[in-house]
């Protein structure tokens, strides 16, 4: 089943993937923390969606998402190098 | 070279100099003189946050409300509807209290507040029975609301001073609601009506944007 986990390669391509969902989990979590403190100016751009409540509920479950997505990333990143000067 | 011998010591020297007369050149000038009311910051050796620590968070940014032409408006389940002016607002017996302003956003303020007992406003409309929820209206169309026990009970207070300034039009000239351990939003600025009302589904401009409507300062921030 985790057959696929054996190429070192698919790892490297999945430990970029978490590089690209923690920056736009970052820009997520900036938008709606702007969505809470300018929330007039959020909500008018996003057509109403992202008002104030929507924006703080957000954000506040953004905030570990973020870290798990970024350490997944580093952690790759990390193992690729130590693998790559191993081998 | 400049940097060895006699040459660094005088070096050093000179700089030295410099930064003395640098740090003493406003020593000897008069302080600023003081003119008109000073923000109080400590309050019964309690220390205050300043005025300026209050972020904007309002719906329509700050109101200017014109003195002369405002008006309070006390409506809804009352025996005598009122429309009072600024003046006779103020013609209530004062209270002054510390209460700390909690924002949902992530700051508070402790600041010192003096105003007039809402209860006392009341009493003077006479609230008719089965009225429990309490309106507060603001002049940009902001609404909030409260239980009317919670206000008697608290000695919740309609302020107009605030750390013994009279409040500024950002921060809610005339009147604002001091609506102790509740979170930000139930703190009404530029309050120009308060309605009794049965209603207690009644949800607020927040509240009925998914903020919770008891809004207590330790308890949930949202509706569950």
């Amino acid at each position: 089943m985790f057959a696929w986990l054996k190429d070192k390669r698919t790892i490297r391509r999945i430990g970029r993937w978490f590089g690209w969902i923690s920056l736009a989990l970052v820009l997520v979590t900036m938008l709606t923390g702007y969505g809470i403190t300018q929330f007039r100016i959020v909500t008018s751009l996003t057509a109403g969606f992202l008002g104030k409540a929507v924006s703080q509920r957000w954000h506040e479950s953004l905030g570990l998402l973020v870290l798990a997505a970024l350490a997944l990333h580093v952690g790759i990143a990390l193992w690729w190098r130590w693998k790559g000067a191993r081998d | 070279m400049i940097w060895r011998g006699k040459g660094k010591v005088k070096w050093i020297a000179l700089l030295l100099q410099g930064s003395l007369v640098v740090s003493c050149a406003g020593a000897g000038s008069p302080p600023p003189a003081a003119s008109g009311p000073v923000e109080i910051r400590q309050y019964q050796g309690q220390d205050l946050s300043a005025i300026s620590d209050i972020l904007e968070t309002d719906i329509a940014g700050p109101q200017h409300v014109a003195v002369d032409e405002y008006r309070l408006k006390i409506s809804g389940l009352v025996n005598k509807p009122l429309e009072l002016t600024y003046g006779e607002v103020l013609g209530y017996d004062h209270v002054t209290k510390v209460a700390k302003l909690p924002c949902v956003s992530g700051w508070d303020a402790t600041l010192l507040w003096e105003g007039v007992r809402i209860k006392d406003l009341l009493a003077a409309a006479g609230v008719q029975g089965g009225a429990p929820v309490v309106i507060f209206h603001a002049v940009d169309g902001y609404t909030s609301s409260l239980p009317l026990d919670f206000i008697q009970s608290n000695d919740i207070l309609l302020a107009f001073k605030l750390n013994g300034l009279t409040l500024p039009a950002e921060e809610g000239f005339p009147l604002m609601v001091v609506a102790e351990s509740k979170w930000g939003y139930k703190w009404v600025k530029w309050v120009d009506g308060i309605e009794l009302s049965n209603d207690t589904s009644y949800r607020g401009y927040w509240e009925s944007r998914g903020y919770d409507n008891n809004g207590e300062g330790n308890g949930p921030m949202f509706e569950p």
